[in-house]
């Protein structure tokens, strides 16, 4: 049984794409992937992060980015428990808004942060996985 | 001209005299020596002839250890200090080719003591730079590097990422050594056909020369597409190669950067890949790592700490302690082995895995294990009788004859006999360069040393080593005797390693005995000298008399000394 959290916040003044990809190689070359698929988006100033992995392993990597100071603003969207994790790869894969097809924004009505009285949960999961069509792990 | 932007830090790892980014910006190699024959500043064609492995500068003709592929540049440096004019010398590149180095010599420059720029330039009747490779087919190093500086520049205008994989083959040189230059040839064609068939459409592969490969990556979201790509890579590389009959297993270690995050022209790209690289090799073979700006600041840092050990012998900085070994039997210390300490003048003593494997790397070891055997021989000339001085001797120590004439020397300035000089030497020194290491210790024990075979059972082929050399004595790593209680596998295997060495006429040395009973088991089971904290912790040379005038006393069975 595998924990998915899936969360939105918004970044801190001056963070840029470059701090998410040093987010993500600082977490390779210290081999603190710990089992932890998923996807990070960084979108208009926010960010959305989906992370599956054993349930101990998701909450300590929770924990340790909600005291991170490049964001604030954090919101779990879901937090379930699943079979299969949707990414097929032991990587968080990261994408920016230059690399998002603004079509497929538009069909979910996207909003910059996704607030929550807008969005389910669900909805959130359904547009940061759209995005990293092709990445995926074949169901 | 007075205010002249300061070169950012991951553009220009060397700023010593100024003529860096000039040097940076040329294409063809060029370095830049001092009086002393030392290179000074070199520029990527420059490194990458010479296989330095990174950007740890200056590098003297004499320190040039594990960073270079050949001895062809410590030649070429030396040379071309020699000179005084400008002149054409012959060169060698590290892949064997003959070249011409155009010396030209400059006066002093912005108070440095610059002696020459050496310009290498193809000799005549080579092929045109800048061509594809002849042995893969790939790119050549020319043309991947103007590749990949059209797609930086475009990237930068479309806002798109470009990651660089730079790829060291791991093991290639054993290889290349033990089954020929032919056998090597073709390992580097089947290496580039599998790479080949790993890469997509938008990925451009390259030759940098030797055993390194470049990948150019230049569609998918990074650093995914990068790390899948990294990882196919490595899991193509791990599987055996078949060739003329052998089977071969290397390995690979890849450094990756990406453009724009870590760097906005090739020339940084370059660079960032390049100590990723370095960093992977650190991290283990079959590794891919990332570059981050915290690994430029690690090698600013061991630059430094380079800096002040070189400085470490003239200085006077280097101490030795003495630890004492007994005989099992007669209870009389029989050898006293000399550990090496760095007296830093502001952090005091540093202790050596701190600085020994860095002057490994930069080559210092050379200078600092002359000291260290003068310095012991001396010592252990005056001891009054018997025993026996026992000095480690790193692999890199180990890459060069002119080893033999250090020892030669150091006994013969000290008056010490041969019989009471031992040399140790670890397994990984053995497997770095067998034949050239062999042929060393044998000249060295037909002149009367006598050689130990250092932390045994740490490898994984100590046993094979034995068969390959007739050794004096083999040293029972601490791990198996630390701890150890009668009924332990540990105890077993301290056992078989004594029962080894008497049926091999091998004397044993138990390390690392701190307790009673891990003397008592290491005496049980048969091994002939023990040495730890037990007996004494290493002593300064002064102590070392009436340390070891106490230990006579203290043992009857032992008459003094």
């Amino acid at each position: 049984m595998l924990r998915r959290i899936l969360y939105t916040s918004r970044a801190a003044d001056g963070v840029s794409m470059k701090d998410a990809y040093d987010i993500i190689r600082v977490s390779h070359n210290r081999n603190a992937q710990a089992g932890i698929t998923g996807g990070l988006i960084f979108l208009d100033g926010h960010f959305v992060q989906l992370m599956e992995g054993l349930p101990v392993a998701v909450e300590q990597r929770y924990a340790r980015i909600s005291e991170d100071g490049r964001h604030h603003d954090l919101r779990v969207r879901q937090d379930l428990e699943v079979d299969a994790p949707a990414f097929a790869d032991d990587w968080m894969a990261l994408r920016d808004g230059s690399r998002i097809d603004p079509a497929l924004l538009a069909r979910y009505d996207y909003r910059p942060g996704l607030p929550e009285d807008e969005f389910a949960g669900e909805t959130v999961f359904d547009l940061l996985t759209s995005c990293f069509e092709g990445e995926l792990a074949v169901a | 001209m007075s205010a002249l932007p300061a070169p950012s830090s991951a553009a220009s790892p060397i700023a010593s005299t100024g003529l860096t980014p000039l040097l940076e910006s040329l294409p063809m190699p060029v370095g830049q020596i001092d009086a002393a024959g030392r290179l000074i500043d070199a520029n990527e064609p420059f490194r990458a002839l010479y296989g330095l492995r990174s950007a740890v500068l200056p590098i003297a003709s004499t320190a040039l250890g594990s960073q270079v592929a050949e001895d062809s540049l410590a030649d070429l440096l030396s040379r071309a200090a020699a000179g005084v004019h400008a002149e054409t010398i012959d060169g060698q590149t590290a892949d064997g080719r003959r070249i011409g180095v155009r010396r030209i010599p400059l006066p002093a420059f912005a108070g440095t003591e610059t002696a020459a720029l050496v310009h290498t330039i193809e000799a005549a009747g080579d092929r045109a730079p800048q061509a594809t490779d002849p042995l893969t087919g790939l790119a050549g190093r020319g043309q991947f590097l103007a590749t990949l500086d059209r797609h930086v520049a475009e990237a930068a205008e479309t806002f798109d990422e470009v990651a660089l994989l730079y790829l060291d083959l791991d093991r290639f040189k054993p290889v290349n050594d033990t089954l020929g230059h032919e056998v090597g040839d073709r390992l580097l064609r089947e290496v580039a056909r599998r790479l080949a068939s790993e890469i997509r459409p938008g990925d451009v592969l390259g030759r940098l020369g030797g055993d390194e490969f470049a990948l150019l990556q230049t569609d998918g979201a990074q650093p995914g597409a990068s790390r899948a790509l990294g990882r196919r890579i490595i899991d193509t590389l791990s599987k055996p190669f078949h060739l003329d009959g052998h089977t071969v297993s290397i390995g690979v270690s890849i450094g990756a950067a990406v453009a724009p995050f870590d760097a906005s022209t090739s020339g940084d790209l370059v660079r960032a890949a390049d100590l990723a690289m370095y960093s992977a090799k650190q991290a283990g073979r079959n590794t891919l790592r990332y570059f981050e700006p915290e690994l430029q600041q690690a090698m600013e840092a061991r630059r430094d700490t380079e800096a002040e050990l070189r400085d470490a012998v003239p200085s006077d900085q280097l101490r030795l302690r003495y630890q004492p070994a007994k005989d099992m039997l007669t209870g009389r210390v029989t050898c006293v082995e000399a550990l090496v300490r760095w007296e830093h003048p502001t952090l005091g003593f540093v202790p050596p895995d701190r600085f020994i494997p860095l002057a490994e790397d930069s080559g210092l070891i050379v200078p600092i294990g002359e000291w260290v055997l003068r310095r012991a021989c001396r010592d252990a000339a005056a001891w009054p009788d018997g025993a026996c001085v026992a000095v480690n001797v790193s692999a890199v120590q180990l890459r060069n004859r002119s080893f033999v004439q250090t020892v030669l020397d150091a006994l013969e300035e000290s008056g010490l006999p041969a019989r009471r000089l031992e040399l140790e030497i670890t397994e990984s020194a053995l497997m770095a360069d067998t034949e050239l290491t062999i042929a060393i210790l044998a000249e060295l024990r037909a002149a009367g040393v006598r050689i130990a075979m250092d932390d045994f059972g740490t490898g994984y082929s100590s046993i094979n080593y034995l068969r390959r050399f007739p050794f004096d004595k083999i040293k029972i790593d601490r791990s198996f005797v630390s701890g150890t209680t009668p009924d332990s596998e540990s105890a077993a295997l301290i056992r078989m390693i004594a029962a080894l060495g008497s049926s091999l006429c091998v004397q044993t040395t138990a390390e690392g005995v701190e307790t009673d009973s891990e003397m008592e088991i290491v005496r049980a089971a048969g091994c002939s000298q023990m040495q730890g904290y037990l007996l004494s912790q290493p002593v300064a040379a002064d102590e070392l008399a009436p340390l070891l005038q106490r230990l006579a006393d203290a043992d009857p069975a032992a008459s003094a000394y």
